[in-house]
């Protein structure tokens, strides 16, 4: 998303640092950013925000607390949203607001605003939306727009003369339409929410607005829609009707409900910054399960364990602050301690949820979670059990857990939460815990409230499963942190670890290498691989690496990057093919007359994927054949690997291609016992680029006396040399007697030219080859 | 006498290999056709979320199978070698093999992006992970800068910088001191000293626990880059897409 300086300065008290230090700071602590764009009212950077930090940072207002905390700047606190009231007229009709599934709908607030004429946007409007990239419409649709970048909450709104009765977010009736504002005509399917009045669809819920309600210029009255939709609902129906927008990417993000009422009180002020006489109708917030705020705990031991650092309470504490974490310090044991009196007679009630529902009632479970505010577990009784370190009875102190199998209440013997589906073949449906005299605290449906029992009173009718412990020193202090609500990333202690980590700098972390002790085992088949390979080398193979997908095979993709590409090779002859007809028409390029080649590659049958290997051999001539030669380096292979049983399948006698399954080839040999490294080395250290131009030969024959060898021939034609000329090879040589008993040797050799710029022409690749046969004329020497 | 010439991802492979075995940790494999619980869920990248985005998928017509719960799961050709750590703590949670794991995996991914010379729809990548007791993010830099001094041949630094990889928390990019110009700058960086070569991080407690081991007890660290990358650096090799042509232009190069 593009970001506006001065949009982000407007929240921030200090000025904001150069641009190079925004960026640096950014990549480095929390974002990349890709671009940057300075323009005459203020610079853009483009930041790339992944999907964990899309819940705040989606928006200058949350962007501007991340430059907060990587710079150590100070946020403006009076740049937090409030209600203004100072317009509120009770006159003006209040929508009444209606939701249908509050699964998928979790908050919906509105109000109407009177007194409106629609025009134009205020210059400073337009220059902040256009410096990011959106098109200025109109005062009331930008404004909308402009919170959505700002507090990353989408907004919309509708002219309220069009709307009759209530808004809802419900689902779409059978045979229901939509024409969004850009003319597409939808036909909705019932799992479709949709917001609509009580007469027709307004708008497909958190992804496009219809056709109908769109503000004017005529508009008076705005009704404003400020909602949240379940992630999941908008990210498939965005997907079904194929339509992405700003929106729709927040919401299947997924963002705090409490952005709703901030989202609708900050597009209330600003219509009324823009329009000083408007009045605004009371709030329809229709808000089903409230959110509570989560709380997540570290211990300075904790985070320096993950990170492998010495970090301390000052350091945690400054980060903290630079981050506007609020946070307690809180001792296990002296929390319990204080806590537990005070819950004993608590109403017994199951399920209860420890955010939602305590301390006015708990489950077994929940009143656990309760009292180890700050320490991440699971929720289920059987899950805190299989979480938990298993202790003996006597080991047990004040904190330790006791779980039992009761049949109180749904006797589980499999984990559901944590470590899924582990077995607890005795069954647990109930947890305590233990005090300082050895009774057990526990919530019970038994006596219907939270109860202290001896031990012995706790386990009349319950069978005992285990006992657990979930901290190891009731007495280290943990941060714990009230998580911004925006934050909904963060959630346990790895993530505070990240966070912490991060602002510090992980530049402050010494590295460690681990003491392993040992060598570590090849695998398998990439170790009789490398010897089958030894063998190929020395028979002047080469390796390719070919396509996997390709127009043949019985696997398919469902989409492909080409018709021609969405097969899953079964063998490896299409490779082998591809690689053939390039490298024997490319042989004078490559120095090699006969190609020789072979690949290891996955190749996939029916439900199955094996690794296949095959040798190929060629040399283009009609009548060669090369299935003695091809037949004798497989039966070295045989042997290098002494395999008993060794079969494979002539795929093609010319080229001369065999291929065979080399996990079923290897199978019965031994796991090997050690590593082995490979012998090859390459000598290259720059790679030369290939020409995508065509080359051309010319084949040159020389006679000269016996005492001149090839070298003296070839440094005088490097001394001549045209940086055309890409190779020169020697490809015949023999001795002649002549009749005046003088010996000439005769060298044939091959330039192969060709230009990184242009295809040559035959005058050009002559003009180049004539160099060197002057030079050797001038020698004296007979061309033949 | 060798006259043969092995793919420059062999090359590599044998030598990343060698140097991860030096450093005690086992060479494994996995599947490139991947059902999507490994290649997603258990990395704590659930259906119907954003962070499946992040990577362009091929996606297999018509096969289905089911997960350890015996739930439908999909088929991919996997996107990332990552689909080993969880292949890995498996095989270790029912073996009963002793801790800490430590496997490097190098191995062919898939990744449905439009192709260029520095984008392959097909390419390689090593995965790194390391599980145990006494895990830190500091242990990976530790690791991860072994690695690259060898394998570069020059003792280099690394940095990490804040990013999301749902597999790790906290999840870093990493970047490695410019093994050229040892950082002073130079085309090859792009004169900022660093090259950005891979992901990193703590492995997720949710993705220790979908390979069946307890987060409450262990800790792991991971990392992963794309081979072809490396050797495009090491070799300056122009364009990636020629490697898998079956050139011996390019291979005999080697």
């Amino acid at each position: 998303m593009k970001f506006f300086k001065p949009w982000l300065q407007d929240y921030i008290i200090e000025t904001l640092p150069e641009d190079a230090v925004i960026v640096e700071s950014l990549n480095k602590k929390a974002f990349e950013v890709e671009e940057v764009l300075v323009t005459a009212s203020g610079t853009v950077f483009d930041i790339k925000v992944l999907p964990n930090r899309a819940h705040d940072a989606l928006g200058h207002y949350g962007m501007a607390y991340e430059l907060c905390a990587v710079l150590s700047l100070t946020f403006k606190k009076d740049m937090e949203i409030k209600e203004d009231n100072s317009y509120l007229d009770a006159l003006v009709y209040t929508p009444s607001v209606l939701i249908s599934d509050e699964l998928a709908c979790t908050r919906f607030a509105s109000l109407r605003i009177d007194n409106i004429t629609v025009g134009e946007s205020p210059v400073w409007l337009k220059e902040r939306l256009e410096a990011i990239g959106q098109r200025s419409i109109n005062a009331i649709v930008d404004i909308t727009n402009y919170v959505q970048f700002s507090l990353n909450k989408p907004m919309h709104a509708y002219d309220a003369e069009t709307i009759v009765g209530s808004i809802q977010a419900r689902y779409a009736k059978e045979g229901e339409t939509l024409i969004t504002l850009d003319e597409k005509v939808l036909t909705l399917d019932t799992s479709t929410l949709v917001i609509a009045d009580d007469e027709k669809v307004l708008g497909l819920a958190g992804i496009k607005g219809g056709k109908w309600s769109g503000i004017s210029s005529t508009t008076t009255s705005v009704i404003l829609e400020s909602a949240n939709f379940d992630p999941v609902h908008i990210r498939k129906t965005a997907e079904k009707y194929a339509i992405r927008t700003d929106a729709s990417k927040r919401f299947e993000n997924g963002i705090a409900n409490s952005l709703v009422i901030e989202g609708l009180h900050m597009t209330a002020n600003l219509i009324k910054d823009i329009y000083p006489n408007v009045k605004k109708s009371y709030v329809c917030d229709v808000y089903p399960k409230k959110d509570v705020p989560y709380h997540v705990g570290i211990t300075v031991s904790e985070l320096n364990a993950i990170l492998g650092t010495q970090y301390d309470d000052a350091m945690i504490e400054k980060t903290f602050k630079q981050l506007s974490f609020s946070y307690e310090c809180i001792v296990p044991y002296d929390y319990i301690h204080t806590l537990y009196p005070t819950l004993i007679g608590a109403l017994y009630k199951n399920p209860s949820s420890m955010r939602y529902d305590a301390p006015a009632s708990f489950s077994c479970s929940s009143l656990i979670s309760y009292l180890y505010k700050g320490v991440w577990m699971p929720s289920l009784s059987i899950d805190k059990y299989v979480f938990s370190n298993k202790i003996t009875h006597n080991e047990c102190r004040f904190g330790d857990l006791v779980f039992a199998n009761s049949g109180e209440g749904v006797i589980r013997y499999e984990s559901v939460a944590f470590l899924r589906g582990t077995h607890v073949p005795e069954g647990v449906d109930h947890v305590g815990l233990f005090l300082e005299n050895g009774n057990i605290l526990h919530a019970t449906k038994l006596h219907g409230v939270v109860v202290e029992e001896t031990y012995e009173e706790f386990a009349k009718g319950r069978v005992i499963v285990g006992f657990g412990r979930v901290v190891s020193d009731l007495s280290e202090k943990r941060y714990v942190v009230t998580v911004p609500a925006t934050r909904l990333d963060i959630r346990i202690k790895e993530d505070l670890a990240e966070e912490i980590g991060r602002i510090v700098g992980y530049d402050t972390l010494t590295p460690l290498v681990p003491s392993l002790n040992r060598v570590g085992l090849p695998h398998k088949r990439m170790y009789y691989e490398n010897k089958v390979r030894a063998v190929l080398l020395a028979h002047n193979f080469s390796e390719i690496i070919t396509y996997s997908f390709g127009n043949e095979g019985d696997v398919k993709l469902k989409k492909g990057l080409a018709e021609d590409k969405e097969l899953l090779r079964s063998t490896l002859g299409s490779g082998m093919k591809t690689s053939f007809a390039s490298n024997l028409y490319n042989a004078p390029l490559i120095g090699e007359k006969t190609i020789r080649v072979f690949q290891f590659g996955s190749v996939f049958k029916g439900d199955s994927e094996f690794v296949h290997f095959s040798i190929g051999i060629d040399d283009g001539a009609k009548k060669s054949s090369f299935v003695e030669e091809g037949s004798k380096v497989m039966l070295e292979i045989k042997d290098i690997l002494a395999v008993e049983s060794f079969e494979y399948e002539t795929v093609s006698v010319k080229p001369y291609v065999v291929e065979l399954n080399f996990e079923t080839l290897i199978a019965p040999l031994g796991e090997p016992s050690q590593y082995e490294a490979s012998t090859y080395n390459t000598a290259i250290t720059t790679y030369t680029p290939i020409s995508p131009y065509p080359f051309i030969t010319r084949d040159i024959a020389v006679w000269v006396p016996s005492d001149i060898l090839w070298n003296d021939i070839a440094t005088i034609i490097n001394s001549v040399r045209d940086v055309l000329i890409t190779r020169i090879d020697l490809f015949d040589t023999f001795i002649k007697s002549f009749e005046d008993g003088t010996k000439k040797t005769s060298y044939a050799f091959r330039l192969v030219i060709q230009s990184y710029k242009k295809t040559l022409t035959d005058e050009e690749a002559n003009s180049v080859a004539g160099v060197v046969y002057n030079a050797l004329q001038e020698k004296g020497w007979e061309i033949r | 006498m060798n006259n043969g010439h092995l793919h420059p991802v062999t090359i590599a492979i044998n030598k990343i290999s060698e140097i991860f075995s030096r450093m005690g940790f086992d060479i494994v494999d996995g599947p490139e056709l991947e059902d999507e619980w490994h290649n997603f869920d258990a990395l704590n990248v659930p259906k119907n979320h954003p962070a499946r985005d992040m990577q362009d998928t091929f996606w297999i017509q018509n096969k289905t199978g089911v997960n350890v719960y015996g739930e439908p799961t999909g088929y991919v050709l996997r996107t990332h070698t990552s689909n080993v750590q969880i292949r890995t703590m498996e095989r270790y949670v029912e073996k009963g093999k002793s801790f800490p794991i430590a496997i490097c995996c190098p191995g062919k991914v898939f990744r449905n992006e439009a192709t260029d010379a520095t984008h392959e729809a097909q390419f390689f990548q090593i995965e790194m992970l390391y599980v145990a007791k006494d895990a830190s993010l500091s242990m990976m830099i530790g690791v991860v800068e072994k690695f690259f001094s060898e394998f570069f041949g020059n003792n280099l630094v690394i940095r990490l910088r804040s990013s999301y990889f749902p597999f790790v928390e906290p999840g870093n990019e990493v970047d490695m001191q410019c093994f050229k110009c040892l950082g002073s700058g130079c085309p090859l960086c792009k004169q900022t000293g660093w090259i950005e070569i891979g992901g990193a991080g703590m492995v997720h407690p949710k993705v220790l626990e979908a390979g069946g081991i307890n987060p409450h007890e262990y800790r792991g660290f991971a990392f992963g880059c794309g081979v072809d990358r490396m050797i495009m650096l090491k070799y300056e090799i122009d364009d990636l897409r020629l490697l898998y042509n079956g050139d011996l232009r390019v291979v005999n190069q080697f």
